[in-house]
């Protein structure tokens, strides 16, 4: 495997991890990962959210970086009070800056489908507390043939992945009228798709919200801003390519996100910048340098 | 002489009951739910209260957890209804009062 080759697949790691947050759904609060709050029967939520990231540069030879948009929509519907099913689709823009030409692409990525269900609740005056787990498949409908003036682009660039892949978890929130935590723990498998398979990955957020105004409630609230605290343990395996693994994937990040979330009756707007604390990354795979995380949610 | 029999006494039902619909009381309700804790999942129930249909009023107070409603004088809201649609909006009810319910 020479040094070009595994620049490019090395990119591929760093833009998996980046969108391993992408699968979101839309009711309120946290801002990075999934809630347990319900959806109301036969009725639907919306969310966008617009996601910016890049990679640590590295300066000298070869200089390298990834830099990476993507705006998410995703839709939940819920079939009755503990069942809700979501749609996410991304539209990605993505941009290898390496010496030389820089290589970019752009267009809708992979759509995932999956659904949640909430297998206890406890609802108290002014709390509840839920668990819901998940399950999803994301499916190859993005596009993963791109080519530029040099020709095809790489694995890591395409808006889609060429793979059929597996994710579930399960979800725990405890919303109180003050302040709210969430944390999920969740599985991503992945399949081969284009020669390539990412490695295998399994996740551990939490996220607290805490509401800073207003201070005292009355009983006439238009709406709840709070502080958000957010933070992902991730350990993800080595990619394989025609089924030799890649030294250069892979390994264990610690990521938190400082956020802020103004929450109304029919709309939620958020804000968060995910930051590494820590990372671990096997051979010459790119750190995080942040990822931006803006949004809205829409109750219709 | 029929027919204008007839149109006039159409017309006295059709005024008397106009006069039943504006002149009758509307009721209230105050509705107490558990588990609501902020403004976005409370419209979840607003908007499942409001498919029962007849609701000319509706105030949340997320602080309390109490929905207070007024509706139409010829509707009447039950509280199997009302806990089927708190139900439905993934809360609980407990507790139900009525209001110048004749």
């Amino acid at each position: 495997m020479n040094s070009g080759s595994s620049v490019l697949r090395s990119r591929a790691s760093f833009i998996a991890a980046l969108w391993g947050c992408v699968l979101i759904d839309a009711q309120a609060a946290p801002i990075t990962f999934n809630t347990a709050l319900p959806v109301a029967a036969e009725e639907f939520v919306f969310r966008l959210q617009i996601k910016t990231g890049e990679t640590k540069e590295e300066r000298g030879l070869p200089r390298r970086q990834v830099k990476a948009s993507a705006v998410v929509s995703v839709l939940g519907y819920g079939l009755t009070p503990d069942l809700t099913v979501f749609a996410v689709l991304p539209y990605v823009d993505k941009r290898l800056d390496l010496v030389g030409p820089n290589r970019k692409a752009s267009g809708l990525a992979d759509i995932s489908l999956f659904t949640r269900y909430t297998v206890y609740k406890n609802n108290m005056r002014g709390k509840t507390f839920r668990v819901a787990p998940f399950l999803g498949i994301k499916l190859p409908t993005g596009s993963d043939d791109e080519k530029d003036g040099i020709g095809k682009l790489p694995v890591g660039l395409q808006p889609g992945s060429g793979s059929e892949d597996l994710f579930g978890g399960v979800i725990l929130t405890y919303q109180t009228l003050a302040w709210q935590f969430d944390s999920e723990v969740r599985v991503d498998v992945f399949n081969e798709g284009n020669d390539v398979e990412k490695g295998n990955k399994i996740s551990f957020s939490v996220s607290f919200q805490y509401r800073v105004w207003p201070e005292d409630l009355q009983e006439e609230v238009s709406g709840f801003l709070y502080l958000v605290l957010e933070s992902e343990f991730s350990h993800q395996r080595k990619d394989r390519f025609s089924g030799v693994s890649n030294n250069d994937s892979g390994g264990n990040r610690w990521l938190i996100a400082p956020g802020i979330q103004y929450v109304t009756w029919r709309w939620v707007a958020e804000l968060s910048v995910q930051l590494p604390v820590n990372e671990r990354l096997n051979g010459k795979t790119l750190e995080t340098n942040y990822v931006i995380n803006g949004g809205f949610r829409w109750n219709f | 002489m029929k027919i204008l029999k007839r149109l006039v006494i159409s017309l006295v039902i059709t005024m008397w009951l106009f006069s039943s619909e504006i002149h009758a009381k509307p009721a209230s309700y105050e509705v107490f739910v558990d588990g609501i804790a902020c403004p976005f999942c409370a419209y979840g129930i607003e908007k499942q209260l409001d498919k029962l249909g007849g609701i000319r009023e509706m105030r949340t107070d997320v602080a309390s957890g109490v929905i207070r409603l007024t509706v139409d004088g010829s509707v009447t809201l039950n509280e199997k209804d009302v806990r089927k649609a708190v139900e439905n909006a993934g809360f609980s009810l407990t507790g139900f009062i009525a209001h110048d319910v004749k």
